[in-house]
């Protein structure tokens, strides 16, 4: 069990605790970090260690980080949680986008909706970070600063390295499987046990929970022609992955910042 | 066709292995007496329940799979779908005749299938214990109603003896019409008649059912629900996954 008091909730939090507890601590924190939010914070965030209880190792720590309360790019923000999660008995950071829920106040800015295909992704590349083996430089670096919106990190990450590709699921190790889009922690595992007894074909790779969608281009197979990420290009691929998440993106439309100024 | 005939235990279910390698005759079709039968069987044996046979072929299994493999095959055992005894013959034939056992090459169908329904059995299992709304009744007891896809009554008991150990309480399966009574001591069965089934299924009993301070604390639940609810934060499709519809229906703040 982690605890967090993260900046995004500032709004939302004051409200609650004025009414609530009326706890001097966390409103002097929160005070603190609205004054420093006013400037400018970069991924400000606040932990609170949880007690060794019986059973566990150590203390755990949980952290909050705001996004798209300040121009940070999702670099600096997953830099800093890998930063985090070397730390030992460092378990979780949360990601919240701002959610302005005080309207009254105008110092506080507006937003038309709530950053929440972003925050979805940030969440992607934290399970990305702690699951899929993969480092935060992979998944974002100096040319690519911010997650891509339209296609999940792991097929960003895919997109731009297609050297790695195609995988062959019959013989290539646990990690490189676990990187091609489509295949995800279970069913790697569910492959590499399952191959001892045989070469896996396509339809036993649907059964088992691979998103072929995704998929198809990443891996290479007898049955399947050769059209994988190299042959198609992969600014095809990207076309191709992203067509049918248009409509639905559209309603999830991002939204700037306005400044009420 | 080869059709096998058997009493619908599990005892029974590992019979047929064992006759179905001494006869070397494997069923197509295992069913029970209730069962709707073919009307043309090639070969058709009555087995019989014995035991002692039974409890080899388990051994047998014991040796070969893991105590995962052997748990996952009780809950398919559990599911009750009308596929479980030809999969289940399927799956331990495939173990049987393999040297090492199968139970890791999720590439067969059925080694994979059984694990689809573990699953399925055993998350139904978990949520049945998130998704349980008790009411006081007049007496002190406390009732709810459950409608689990599977018979699981026997897998949750232990949850809510040890949980709620000083209350009496009644879980009762509305689908099923049975359910099981806690006096403090010991569990006994129990079961309605038609009539009362009909007002549980609504899922609220009837007011003067109710202890008098339910109907207050069920207003506040709702009312706890409403306001801890976070407008901005409002994912309906999360929410139907995290808290499928079909147990809505038993669930005071969503009634």
């Amino acid at each position: 069990m982690t605890y967090f008091v993260c900046v995004v909730g500032y709004c939302s939090l004051l409200g609650f605790l004025t009414l609530k507890t009326m706890n001097e601590k966390i409103l002097e924190k929160l005070s603190i970090l609205a004054d420093a939010a006013k400037y400018d914070v970069s991924c400000a965030s606040s932990g609170t260690t949880r007690p060794a209880v019986k059973g566990g190792i150590g203390t755990a720590t949980g952290w909050g980080i705001c996004h798209s309360f300040t121009p940070d790019s999702d670099r600096q923000i997953l830099t800093l949680a890998s930063a985090l999660y070397r730390r030992p008995s460092f378990k979780r950071v949360y990601y919240s986008g701002y959610i302005p829920v005080n309207r009254g106040d105008s110092r506080l800015p507006a937003l038309a909706a709530p950053p929440l295909v972003r925050e979805n992704r940030l969440y992607q590349a934290d399970w990305l970070m702690r699951f899929y083996e993969f480092k935060a430089t992979e998944i974002v670096d100096e040319s690519h600063p911010d997650l891509d919106l339209d296609v999940d990190p792991k097929m960003g990450w895919a997109l731009r390295h297609p050297e790695f590709f195609p995988v062959d699921v019959n013989s290539a190790p646990y990690e490189m499987i676990l990187r091609v889009p489509g295949i995800g922690v279970k069913s790697a595992k569910l492959i590499v046990v399952s191959r001892r007894y045989g070469r896996l074909s396509i339809p036993q790779l649907k059964k088992i929970g691979v998103v072929m969608k995704r998929a198809q281009y990443f891996i290479v197979n007898r049955e399947l022609p050769m059209q994988t990420v190299n042959e198609l290009t992969p600014q095809y691929v990207r076309r191709q992955v992203t067509q049918k998440q248009k409509n639905r993106a559209a309603e999830l439309l991002q939204y700037a910042i306005e400044w009420g100024e | 066709m080869i059709l096998f005939l058997y009493d619908k235990t599990f005892e029974g279910l590992l019979s047929c292995i064992f006759f179905a390698y001494a006869r070397k005759r494997f069923p197509d079709m295992i069913l029970s007496d209730t069962d709707q039968q073919p009307l043309f069987a090639d070969e058709r044996y009555v087995v019989d329940t014995d035991k002692e046979k039974a409890s080899r072929v388990w051994s047998s299994l014991e040796k070969k799979l893991s105590k995962i493999a052997r748990r996952m095959m009780m809950s398919v055992w559990i599911s009750g779908l009308p596929e479980t005894e030809m999969l289940l013959f399927r799956y331990i034939r495939k173990n049987i005749d393999h040297p090492q056992g199968v139970e890791l090459n999720f590439g067969d169908v059925d080694v994979l299938r059984v694990k689809e329904i573990a699953q399925q059995v055993s998350r139904e299992a978990h949520r049945l214990v998130q998704f349980v709304r008790f009411q006081e009744t007049a007496d002190g007891i406390w009732f709810a109603p459950i409608a689990p896809r599977y018979n699981l009554l026997p897998v949750v008991v232990k949850h809510f003896r040890s949980r709620y150990a000083t209350q009496p309480w009644i879980l009762y399966d509305t689908t099923r019409n049975q359910g099981l009574y806690w006096d403090t001591h010991a569990v006994n069965e129990v079961s309605f008649s038609p009539a009362d089934l009909a007002a549980l299924r609504l899922g609220q009993l009837e007011g003067e059912k109710q202890s008098d301070e339910e109907q207050l604390f069920q207003q506040m639940w709702k009312e706890y629900f409403r306001s801890i609810t976070i407008r901005e934060r409002l994912n309906p499709r999360l929410q139907r996954q995290h808290m499928p519809k079909k147990y809505w229906k038993y669930l005071t703040e969503l009634q």
